[in-house]
């Protein structure tokens, strides 16, 4: 494991238990973790992608995987939250302007923002490369208005990264991303967040309007494309898995130290072929995720760090289908340990092992950024790779 | 260096935004027509049926659908006997 990565993996180690302790409380109240966010603040994660030079830890996706999957551990929310606020950090550092970079990168790493994603809007079934609401231009401002169905940790974020449509006159696919401040617009809460999973990011509906100077563009004008292809997505997808894996996997261990304990249930008998059988498939779904999550990691990584694009059909086609192998498979391994283990311990909430919130919670996986949206672009995408490049 | 009359059509009828009195130039930004992923296979497998031709693995790549022009040049370079 790299230095950093280890240091880190420290850090994240310290965090899990404050996680761990908030986790059914947050879920049970549905509400923002914030204890837990606010322990991560104080810690240097929250720059974990923040290059060096801006005060940060200088990471790569391979060391946001890793804090990511531990993080989740304790609790996935506030994983997700977290991997979320990450991904916006590394399109900003790669994509802001210099004046952008100077002000808020080290304020990031300093844990005073938590930067949330306003990609969803009505109309459009969360597309991330289309958009309708526009930027007006006035002066050297750019003006907004614009209402969001699903915005996560959207009430406690510090600042907002926002698709917007280029102008009143762009076509939808011209799209740019802008960054504003919490005092830069207004915030205006549309609806609760009532979901079965995930009830800790608050992904709530808003409404946010607001004026921010030009400066504050991410990337070119209409062009969030290339900062979404070589930024956005990657880091997306890398995170989101890592989290879900490494709330499978903690599930995981948390029931193997179960059955190891006084405390098995009776229901598990260890001498059981059936049960042997359901934990080695569960096992098998955890390592087929992590192999390839480990494979594309290493892979997009290598190609950052050597300024090659993520642009070509194969890269993005691993990139698509990391992202629905992990939310099929993650689901799949705890469906099957909810089966091996019975309604007292699998289904119950308050059991020794919170397997009931892990399935609801990576029942989300498929939905976050819909599979089928996915599967349709990697089978297009396939015609076009007739050497069939592997990961 | 103008193109095909049949290149033109194919390429129409892939990018629905272009309305039928609007001119393709050369330098158009195909994407910002409307051609996404879906429509760049399609126009690919029809130009690919309508002249003949198949795209190597090398020039399937962004750049190539990114313009007309850049389309055409190669298509020509797969056939020099067009106009």
């Amino acid at each position: 494991m790299p230095p950093l990565t280890q240091k880190v993996a420290a850090l994240a180690d310290e965090l899990v238990p404050v996680l761990a302790g908030y986790a059914a409380d947050v879920d049970r109240e549905a509400r923002f973790p914030v204890e837990s966010m606010n322990a991560i603040r104080e810690s240097d994660l929250m720059g974990l992608l923040v290059p060096e030079r801006y005060g940060g830890l200088g990471g790569d996706l391979g060391a946001l995987g890793d804090v990511a999957g531990r993080l989740a551990a304790g609790c996935l929310s506030t994983a997700m939250i977290w991997t979320m606020h990450c991904q916006q950090v590394d399109t900003i550092a790669r994509y802001g302007t210099p004046g952008l970079r100077d002000a808020l990168l080290p304020r990031i790493a300093g844990g005073e923002v938590y930067v949330a994603s306003v990609t969803t809007e009505q109309g459009k079934g969360g597309h991330l490369l289309t958009a309708s609401a526009p930027l007006v231009p006035r002066g050297d401002r750019l003006a907004f208005d614009r209402v969001a169905p699903v915005v996560t940790g959207g009430l406690h974020a510090d600042g907002y990264l926002i698709t917007m449509r280029e102008h009143e006159e762009a076509q939808p696919q011209r799209v740019s991303l802008v960054y504003a401040e919490r005092d830069q617009v207004s915030v205006t809460q549309l609806g609760g967040w009532h979901a079965l999973g995930m009830r800790g990011t608050e992904s709530v509906p808003l409404r946010i309007a607001g004026e921010v100077p030009a400066t504050q563009l991410v990337g070119e004008p209409g062009g969030f494309r290339t900062a979404a292809v070589e930024s956005f997505v990657p880091a997306g997808h890398i995170g989101w898995v890592a989290c879900w894996l490494g709330a499978a996997r903690g599930a995981f261990a948390d029931l193997v130290a179960v059955l190891r304990s006084g405390n098995r249930p009776a229901t598990v008998d260890p001498r059981s072929d059936l049960v042997a059988e359901r934990l080695a498939r569960a096992r098998m779904s955890l390592e087929l995720v992590s192999a390839y999550l480990g494979r594309v990691v290493e892979d997009v990584d290598r190609a950052r760090a050597d300024g090659t694009s993520l642009e070509p059909a194969a890269t993005q086609i691993h990139l698509n289908l990391l992202k629905v192998i992990g939310a099929e498979l993650t689901y799949d391994a705890i469906e099957r340990l909810v089966t091996l283990v019975g309604m007292r311990l699998g289904y119950l909430t308050g059991a020794q092992v919170p397997l009931e919130r892990h399935l609801r919670d990576l029942r989300s996986a498929s939905l976050n950024y819909a599979n089928d949206r996915l599967l349709v672009a990697t089978g297009t995408l396939a015609w076009l790779d007739r050497a069939i490049d592997l990961a | 260096m103008r193109w095909d009359a049949k290149f033109e059509a194919v390429v129409r009828a892939n990018v629905p935004v272009l309305g039928a009195a609007q001119p393709l130039e050369p330098e158009d930004s195909l994407y910002d027509l409307g051609l996404d992923s879906m429509g760049t296979i399609q126009l690919l497998l029809e130009l690919e049926d309508t002249f003949g031709v198949t795209f190597p693995d090398e020039v399937l790549k962004p750049e190539t659908f990114a313009t007309p022009g850049a389309l055409w040049q190669v298509v020509h370079e797969l056939d020099p006997s067009l106009a």
